[in-house]
């Protein structure tokens, strides 16, 4: 891997398990992510065109500037997705350790330390498998100017979850890990966001100060 | 919690620079139909609790 050209400092890679267990907290992450300002970006863009998914996302790792990781699903059937892309995010880290930042999510501490011990050393954010404990992570993790982050967050990231199960059914779909309800979500997160005032609408109304 | 005492902590938390919505919604090309869906999905949800919220009363 080489040194891209300037990644979007907004954008974040999330690289996560596609499980039915697992789609409230892949909205929980998604939403808090936009509610931080932030343009979450995963696999479910990259669309295979013939010309290999593997660069794609790639790709699409180099435009963003940071990039999380949940290494939760360890069980049966192995999943090799995850700790891979890991491995990519971890190579632009060192080929650019200033402008790229990797953060890793798991249910259990110390789990990792067994699991990946190339990766010791540094601390898995532990979310317990609960969307309050994901809120807690990304708080923990990032600075925010949201008065009361914890329970905003988590009052918003509710709304938020019954909005994608809304549209989920709307859509017909048996998962959320669809590139049109992704792209759903965030637009969900991002009605929720203006609306609660965690982010503006655009830098038009910022200037006007509404 | 649990969670809290394993974050990293060593460097402090990471300072982000934020994003507007409508830059969010460009980046990960949410055309303007799919944003109306979402809000009318966030209204009907806002609707339904606010109703449940006030049936609780």
């Amino acid at each position: 891997v080489t040194a891209a050209g300037t990644p979007d400092p907004n954008a974040v890679f999330i690289n996560v398990p596609f499980d039915p267990a697992y789609e409230p907290l892949f909205v929980t992450l998604v939403g808090c992510l936009v509610f931080m300002g932030q343009e979450p970006h995963c696999v479910l863009e990259v669309r295979e065109k013939g010309d290999g998914r593997l660069l794609r996302i790639v790709e699409l790792m180099r435009t963003c500037r940071m990039s999380i990781h949940d290494l939760s699903r360890t069980g049966m059937p192995v999943r090799f997705n995850m700790p891979f892309e890991l491995g990519l995010a971890c190579s632009l880290k060192v080929v650019n350790p200033s402008a790229y930042e990797v953060f890793v999510l798991d249910t259990r501490p110390y789990r990792l330390d067994k699991t990946l011990s190339d990766y010791k050393g540094r601390d898995p954010l532990i979310h317990g498998g609960t969307c309050d404990g994901m809120v807690a992570c990304l708080l923990d993790t990032f600075v925010t100017e949201v008065p009361d982050a914890a329970a905003q967050f988590r009052s918003a990231a509710r709304d938020l979850r019954r909005s994608a199960q809304l549209l989920k059914r709307q859509m017909r779909a048996s998962s959320l890990f669809r590139a049109a309800l992704f792209r759903l979500v965030v637009g969900a997160a991002a009605d929720i966001a203006i609306d609660r005032g965690f982010i503006s609408e655009s830098h038009r109304l910022t200037r006007r100060g509404l | 919690m649990a969670t809290r005492k394993t974050a990293p902590r060593r460097h402090g938390k990471v300072r982000l620079t934020k994003a507007t919505a409508s830059e969010i919604l460009a980046a990960v090309n949410v055309s303007p139909a799919e944003q109306r869906r979402a809000k009318s999905a966030v209204d009907s949800v806002k609707r339904r609790v606010q109703r449940a919220s006030l049936e609780a009363k």
